[in-house]
């Protein structure tokens, strides 16, 4: 009996050590504000302007997030600065969207990403998103948007929509640390653009090492992803070049579906620039065309394949050019010749290398199916 | 026969896998990055081999000696005093290993989970599965591995959902380290293959020990294979660039990938890896606890146990920070390599001094 | 003068009847019958009221008795030409008492050296019926009823052959009642049938009110939570186990038998596994353990995310979530044991009450108290939803006993994730697994064909392959007859 006595005791005092001390990681979910969304830039002072998006609840509460905004040199510090005037406490687990402004993501944003492949509790998987302006101020106005479900919501299933159809590339911060970190990739980002309406998506930022130093727009990413390989739906609208103008035709072109793409880059450093090969085999379907209605037939079918190919051959080099004028890799063509041809990359310092590399495109296309009509 | 602590070859093989891929594969990937950069998965498969060649050694070694475990084979190797002396030394290794597995899980735990909470609370929570199963037997120790295949099977599946991710080109070209470095860093990959002496520790208390042998080469081709697998994976995931900075790359990669609906499953996947871990610290836990009762004559009773767990707790704090954890974890695995080693000189001496060897 | 009237009493037989009289005293539910054979010798018959069937009594045992000689009753071959089923006679003065008390009707005559006893019982016994807890769909609708007679007759009724073995022990010191133990030769395994029979007499107490009784003294971890011993009032289950080689446990005056050994998986198994097609029995199966999962795991992962894992809720769950705790004053621990609580009250009143009340409970309970509860601010809505979840998941449990167990164990791991989070669950769910390891039934591991692995027995465990399938019987009855099937006679 006395030893039963003894083990009760023993036992009440264990439960009552762990109650009282007990709970140091609790996060009590109600008290917690998520930041969902967090916008960096820089003021006129070259300060970095934090600003972050907490969704607010509540019974008698009209606004859907609260935003806050400080001038702190490091996250953690601002964070701990918000926390000095918001209710609940800040955390950022839940991060979805982070949003660096242009002159920003210029100067490089590899090391604000440090604190959430410090902390494990931060999400490696928060999109990096460049805004065409001020984050600050997209975040104030989404904050308003009548029209559209909470920022964090609206902008997940937008930039969900946009990577379906191939108008922005996915880049989470696990992604972009990665290829960041490997020299021979470059990361890109998706790109938005805001009104007081209205976020829109805007294309793809690009980046050499962690530093922004180009954009395209929607359309050309699609093809940007088609090069970079991988199965994807992309978008594309043939407009005719050099078409004599036809005052009673108003509509002109074709809109074409990519179903499946497949890609095979050759690289040959034999001569004084490496020569690079890349083949796109495309299958399609085509969405919208003129009233021709003459697709039954083979020769006018591959004319228009032909000249849809060539149109988007020229897009492709044209893109090429461009990444090579900027010094952005994210084809990963630096990647391939180091794992291919170790030492020839090893001789060579291949950013400069990679700006005179010739590319040469070569686009195949077949169309699959071409709806209901001929 | 059918003791508490009898085991069939198979459990034992079990044991073996379990305890040299718990804790070692989750720093294995960053510590290969380290020092042969994408090579690593050569250098792991190198020192598989030579663990293969090991386990055969610890094979003759045993067989020379019928069903003795290594503290009675040191007795009649090195003579009483000497023995005895020997015998302590690997009853201090292995207690030290157990307090390296109590250490390194705080440690993980509190990187990973509970950043806040004090290992005082922790540890005893987290060793409660151990002290049970420690107090019933080996035989419920290698039977609780059973379970965590289930994490190793899902830790499998996930590998294959990254494989999407995985860039093949971020493990090219092969060999680029060069043979010297990766010779150079088999003693760093071999960490991973540490446990595979326990076999000689509980030899006696395994059924059928014909069988030992096979199983327990199998159990090391098995380990080599997975490690390999991870380190592979981790590697042509992040990159060697991105790999060299991180501690936890195999946590890190359960951070990384995106489910549907989910979002982030990490916190799942950590907490099953957490199952394996406790397995493997679990085995050294019971080996020290086993020897300790067969050197010093312990018996097992709760207040024995008790004090045996205190111990343990307590000498896990004595490492004040994560720097030293890692170097008391290193310094404890190089150590579990010399005591492998000194198996290896056993069996020499054993040819030399014939006492108690086993005659057709 | 005492001592003078005793001796001549006395019987030449050595039965006291002054001494049974004297033992009988102030059992008014005995009646004693005095009658007179060949018009002058006294003699007795004794019988309890309302355990015998009193019209066959007086035609089948008196009559005829009566109508004897002295001399003719001496002969004990008219005794046994009696027309009564069974006929003993006794000699001693305790077996009179004993036999009395267990139901037969006994004629002691002074001069005769023996006292004859027959068994005429008529029991008050209810109709054979489905047992309440364990409803099946397509099996046979009956279940096993009080008297142990009964029973067996239900069982030998359903497995015809003389290799149904029943044997039997009189346990309790006060009720001296009937334990049989049945198995069938030739299948089960003798050493663990003699280990259970030598146990069970070895139980000392005063009386077993139900089967719990000697499954608490036969069970060697009394301190689990987990039943060690399959309870059932099924007589197919009973008989399935038989054929598989395990021991069945009957007790007089239960219904309930017990089953041993059992693994771990068997309290999740019904008939109706096996009585449908295969693909539909483990659909069955599969629904079980998933619902067993969801009942320990899923209010203790509420805790844990809520009170420490707040990044694991989904996005789109987020700001809904957010929004119903935001009205809870408690923290999500106080908050899941409230409603847990309440819950399991209102299931335990639920099983005391007549159904019909039972039922209006229910409802009441279920919907109002819920809907209540969220509108007062005292849940959130998703925790109605996940205790109303859980609650159904531990109804689909088929054993009441692991049901049980399964409700205990969710207050663990509730409390358990409180404190530590989801590493409170991982451990919780180590220690269960440990011990569920180190368990056993009979000296056979309980968590069988899972750890320790047998691969063949895989095939009846989370899903159920076809009956052809499955040749071989289980390896945990440890069993000499390992083919399903076949006759041992046959073999010879």
């Amino acid at each position: 009996m006395k030893i039963f006595i003894k083990r009760i005791v023993a036992i009440v005092m264990c439960i009552a050590l762990l109650i009282q001390t007990g709970c140091w990681d609790q996060k009590i979910y109600e008290r917690i504000g998520f930041i969902l969304q967090m916008g960096l830039e820089l003021d006129q002072n070259e300060k970095l302007v934090y600003t972050v998006s907490v969704p607010v609840v509540g019974p008698d509460i009209q606004a859907k997030v609260e935003i806050f905004t400080t001038s702190r040199n490091l996250l953690r510090e601002s964070r701990e600065q918000v926390r000095h005037v918001s209710g609940k406490a800040i955390e950022g687990g839940k991060t979805q969207h982070i949003y660096f402004s242009k002159p920003l993501a210029q100067k490089g944003i590899h090391q604000f990403l440090e604190i959430f492949i410090r902390h494990t509790e931060n999400p490696l998987l928060a999109n990096i998103i460049v805004v065409d302006g001020s984050p600050k101020e997209m975040m104030e106005f989404s904050a308003k948007f009548e029209t559209k479900p909470r920022p964090a919501s609206y902008v997940n299933d937008l930039l969900v929509n946009a990577r379906q159809n191939s108008y922005i590339p996915e880049t989470r911060i696990y992604d972009f640390s990665v290829m960041g970190y490997s020299k021979t990739i470059d990361p890109i980002t998706p790109m938005v653009r805001y009104n007081e309406k209205e976020i829109e998506v805007a294309g793809t930022a690009l980046f050499s090492g962690d530093k922004m130093v180009g954009q395209v727009n929607t359309a050309t990413t699609g093809m940007l992803l088609a090069l970079m390989g991988g199965q994807r739906k992309i978008q594309y609208t043939y407009h005719e070049k050099n078409k004599q103008q036809d005052p009673d035709k108003i509509k002109e072109g074709a809109a074409v579906l990519i179903k499946g793409t497949k890609r095979k880059i050759k690289i040959n450093i034999d001569g004084k620039a490496p020569q690079i090969d890349i083949k796109l085999n495309f299958k399609a379907s085509l969405d919208e065309y003129d009233e021709a209605h003459n697709m039954d037939d083979p020769a006018a079918k591959k004319k228009l394949e032909g000249a849809i190919a060539q149109s988007m051959r020229e897009d492709c080099l044209k893109l090429l050019k461009y990444l090579q004028e900027v010094g952005s890799d994210p084809l990963g063509i630096g990647e391939m010749v180091r794992a291919k041809h170790n030492t020839y990359w090893k001789s060579v310092e291949w950013k400069d290398v990679y700006k005179e590399a010739a590319f040469n495109v070569d686009v195949k296309l077949v169309f699959e199916f071409h709806g209901a009509i001929n | 026969m059918t003791g508490r602590n009898s085991v069939t070859s198979s459990q034992m093989a079990l044991f073996t896998f379990v305890t040299q891929t718990g804790i070692g594969v989750v720093t294995l990937p960053t510590v290969m990055a380290k020092e042969v950069g994408h090579d690593g998965w050569i250098s792991v498969l190198l020192s598989g081999f030579i663990a293969v060649i090991l386990s055969a050694l610890f094979a003759v070694l045993l067989k020379r000696y019928s069903d003795k475990g290594i503290f009675d084979i040191n007795k009649l190797i090195f003579g009483k005093v000497l023995g005895t002396v020997l015998n302590v030394l690997l009853v201090i290794y292995l207690i030290l290993a157990a307090v390296r597995g109590v250490r390194v899980f705080t440690l993980f735990l509190r990187l990973t989970v509970l950043p806040l909470s004090p290992p005082v609370a922790i540890s005893p929570f987290i060793l409660l599965p151990s002290i049970y199963l420690v107090w019933q037997g080996l035989k419920y120790v290698c039977r609780f591995k059973y379970i965590s295949v289930i994490s190793y099977v899902i830790a499998i599946l996930f590998m294959a959902l990254m494989a999407s991710d995985l860039k093949t080109s971020f493990l090219m070209p092969v060999g680029e380290a060069g043979l010297n470095s990766i010779l150079s860093s088999i003693p760093s990959s071999f960490l991973a293959f540490i446990g595979l002496e326990l076999i000689v520790f509980l030899f006696p208390e395994i059924i059928d020990k014909k069988k030992a042998f096979k199983w327990h080469v199998s159990a090391n081709i098995l380990s080599t294979i997975f490690l390999i697998l991870v380190v592979g994976v981790c590697t042509a995931l992040f990159g060697e660039k991105f790999l060299q900075i991180q501690i936890i790359p195999l946590f890190n990669m359960a951070r990384a990938y995106n489910a549907p609906i989910l979002e982030r499953i990490d916190l799942y996947m950590i907490s099953l890896w957490f199952v394996v871990m406790g397995c493997s610290m679990r085995a050294y836990m019971f080996a020290a606890y086993y020897s300790l009762q067969k050197v010093f004559n312990m018996k097992n009773t709760r207040l024995s146990l008790a004090l045996y767990f205190v111990s343990l707790v307590l000498l896990s704090r004595i490492p004040r920070d994560i720097n030293e954890a890692f170097m008391f974890l290193e310094i404890t695995n190089y150590t579990g390599i010399g005591v492998s080693l000194f198996f290896v000189i056993c069996l020499c001496i054993s040819f030399i001094r014939k006492k108690g060897v086993k005659t057709r | 003068m005492n001592w003078k009237k005793r001796s001549t009493e006395n019987t030449p037989s050595g039965i006291d009847l002054k001494y049974i009289n004297e033992n009988l005293q102030d059992c008014p539910d005995v009646i004693r019958k005095k009658v007179y054979i060949d018009n002058r010798q006294g003699a007795f018959f004794y019988f309890l009221e309302g355990l015998t069937d009193k019209d066959l009594i007086q035609r089948d045992f008196i009559n005829p008795i009566v109508e004897m000689s002295l001399r003719e009753l001496s002969n004990e071959m008219n005794i046994h030409n009696l027309p009564c089923n069974k006929t003993t006679l006794l000699h001693d003065s305790q077996a009179v008492i004993d036999s009395i008390m267990s139901g037969d009707s006994v004629f002691i005559c002074a001069a005769l050296p023996f006292a004859v006893s027959c068994t005429l019982a008529d029991i008050e016994k209810r109709a054979i019926e489905e047992p309440v807890i364990e409803k099946n769909v397509r099996g046979p609708h009956e279940g096993f009823v009080e008297p142990l007679g009964t029973n067996l007759s239900i069982l030998r009724r359903k497995i015809k052959n003389n290799n149904l073995k029943f044997k039997t022990v009189t346990l309790g010191v006060q009720t001296k009642q009937k334990v049989a133990v049945a198995y069938i030769e030739g299948i089960a395994n003798m050493e663990i049938v003699n280990g259970l029979i030598d146990k069970i007499n070895n139980i000392e107490i005063d009386g077993l009110l139900a089967i719990g009784y000697i499954e608490q003294s036969l069970t060697s971890h009394p301190n689990s939570l987990f039943p060690q011993f399959l309870a059932t009032e099924r007589p197919d289950k009973a008989m399935s186990a038989l054929l598989e080689g395990r021991i069945t446990i009957l007790l007089d005056g239960t219904p309930v038998v017990l089953v041993a050994p059992v693994n771990f998986l068997t309290f999740f198994q019904a008939l109706d596994d096996y009585s449908t097609l295969w693909i539909h029995g483990s659909f069955l199966r599969m629904l079980r353990f998933t619902a067993l999962i969801v009942a320990i795991l899923l209010p203790s992962l509420y805790i844990a995310i809520t009170s420490f894992h707040y990044y694991s809720v989904p996005l789109n769950l987020l700001v809904p979530l957010a929004e119903s705790r935001a009205k809870v004053p408690f923290p999500p621990i106080i908050e899941v044991l409230i409603l847990e609580a309440t819950v399991e009250m209102v299931r335990e009143a639920a099983v005391r009450l007549p159904t019909y009340i039972g039922t209006a409970i229910s409802v009441v309970a279920g919907l109002i108290l819920g809907e209540a509860a969220v509108q007062a601010g005292i849940v959130s809505d998703l925790l109605i939803v996940i205790v109303a979840a859980t609650a159904v998941a531990s109804y689909v449990i088929p054993s009441y006993d692991m049901s049980l167990a399964v409700r205990i164990l969710r207050f663990l791991f509730m409390v358990a994730s409180s404190i530590f989070g989801i590493i409170g669950i991982v451990m919780c769910t180590a220690l269960t697994l440990a011990h569920l390891l180190t368990m056993d039934s009979l000296g056979q591991p309980y968590f069988q064909p899972l750890t320790p692995l047998v691969k063949k027995d895989i095939k009846d465990t989370f899903f159920r392959l076809p009956i052809k399938n499955m040749g071989k019987r289980q390896e945990m009855t440890r069993t000499n007859n390992k083919f399903r099937g076949r006759s041992d006679d046959r073999k010879k």
